[in-house]
């Protein structure tokens, strides 16, 4: 059974000369796939449904939204890492590993000191199931996990390798729309990932703060990095360590060149930050529009 | 909204749609023969070259074009931008103010980000959306779209 349920809404399917258009409700978001397939229209949903049940397994294993899944047991102390499927292990050193890598911004232990890894399941269960797709053949894919983008190798349409980015408000509001656009075209980069309170309010604890308080010098930070969950977590952890991020990840990225990342920040007045050579990011304007 | 599994819209498209019609009023209102808005401000020197990651597009005359100036909240944004061999060599920044105790530098990034606004693109990043924004948003553009 795929346990959807009504409020999850109905799944979206397009399928036109190989072009295929997909989503998936889960985890409370919306994940979007599209893509060129050489199979039929229906051996194309077949796959992708696959690859959203891989996004609504991991839902299954890590929500804590859900009262009986492995996470909230574990959370409750009623059960530990060992007794946990392994992917909960595997995630575990996962977030031990990152939070490590970000010089413990990015932090999995709630303030309560429980483990919440939801800042990096997300896009980790998305990157699973991206993958899943590139095994069955599909091309130029290009992923949209809840606002969080993943792009294929090899794209053919000049205008898949520009991401925009949304300004630092509910894409519901009034207001929404693009603060810039980027092109990753001959770049090292192939994720974006942004954090912000725009949609789901103060959600991210400082993991340096006196009880964990909420952090909120910033309104929205946006990584642009090489994979989907370093982005995602490198977001996560920008946005905890507010203003200062900008110096942390120059650094990093002196350091850690072939692993480097690119972080643009606003404030909650409006006014960006960037990190050195983000501007290269920026995509060109056409000046025939 | 619809709940056949097949048939759907291209309301996803249709929003990405949207979210690059609503920043096309920010975009370059000039042309070539503008130039009471342009004037490069002495000073105000040609931005990095950043052009060996832009791929060459090629069969485009040169041109200079010349952005309106774009109010935004810490003063206001002009580019001049110059294509040469199909390719965008300069982009100039006129009259420009940023103030607000903020470091030069912001300043350019904030009229980077407005000068690609107009720009084409495939997707959008933002901060994760609830399934219910994403459906408000989803039906305000289609409402948008007649």
């Amino acid at each position: 059974m795929r346990g959807k349920t009504v409020t999850e809404g109905p799944i979206r399917y397009t399928f036109q000369n190989g072009h295929f258009l997909y989503s998936e409700n889960c985890m409370g978001t919306v994940f979007v796939f599209s893509g060129q397939s050489s199979l039929g229209e229906a051996d194309t949903l077949h796959r992708l449904e696959q690859a959203g049940d891989i996004l609504h397994e991991a839902d299954r294993t890590f929500s804590l939204y859900k009262e009986n899944s492995p996470l909230s047991r574990l959370a409750r102390g009623e059960t530990s890492v060992a007794q946990c499927p392994p992917v909960v292990s595997e995630v575990w050193d996962a977030c031990e590993k990152w939070e490590k890598v970000t010089d413990g911004w990015f932090s999995a232990f709630t303030p309560q000191n429980t483990f919440d890894p939801s800042g990096l399941v997300k896009t980790w269960a998305a990157q699973a199931a991206y993958d899943f797709l590139k095994t069955q053949g599909f091309t130029e894919v290009l992923m949209n996990a809840g606002g969080d983008i993943l792009l294929d190798e090899q794209l053919s349409k000049p205008d898949d390798w520009r991401v925009a980015l949304h300004k630092p408000v509910s894409i519901a509001s009034a207001e929404a729309g693009v603060l810039a656009v980027i092109d990753l075209k001959n770049t090292p980069f192939r994720a974006v990932c942004t954090s912000g309170s725009a949609e789901r309010g103060l959600h991210i604890w400082d993991p340096k703060a006196p009880e964990k308080a909420a952090a909120n010098a910033l309104a929205q930070v946006t990584v642009v990095g090489r994979s989907l969950v370093q982005a995602d977590v490198w977001a996560t952890a920008c946005f905890a360590h507010g203003p200062r991020a900008i110096q942390q990840v120059n650094a990093y990225n002196s350091a850690h060149p072939e692993d480097s990342i690119q972080v643009v920040v606003v404030y909650p007045d409006g006014d960006l930050n960037a990190t050195e050579g983000f501007i290269e990011l920026f995509a060109k304007p056409d000046s025939e529009a | 909204m619809r709940k056949t599994r097949h048939r759907i819209t291209n309301s996803l498209l249709a929003l990405f749609a949207l979210a690059g019609g609503v920043v096309l009023t920010q975009h370059f209102a000039g042309s070539g023969s503008s130039g009471s808005f342009s004037t490069t401000a002495s000073g105000s020197s040609s931005t990095p070259s950043s052009s060996s990651s832009t791929a060459p597009t090629t069969g485009k005359p040169d041109k200079t074009v010349t952005s309106a100036a774009v109010p935004y909240q810490f003063g206001t944004v002009q580019l001049t931008v110059t294509r040469t061999s199909g390719k965008i060599s300069k982009i100039d920044i006129g009259s420009s103010s940023a103030t607000n105790g903020r470091q030069s530098a912001y300043a350019y990034l904030v009229q980077y980000a407005i000068a690609s606004q107009g720009t084409n693109f495939s997707n959008l990043s933002g901060a994760t959306y609830t399934t219910d924004a994403f459906k408000q948003a989803l039906s305000s553009a289609i409402t948008k779209l007649g």
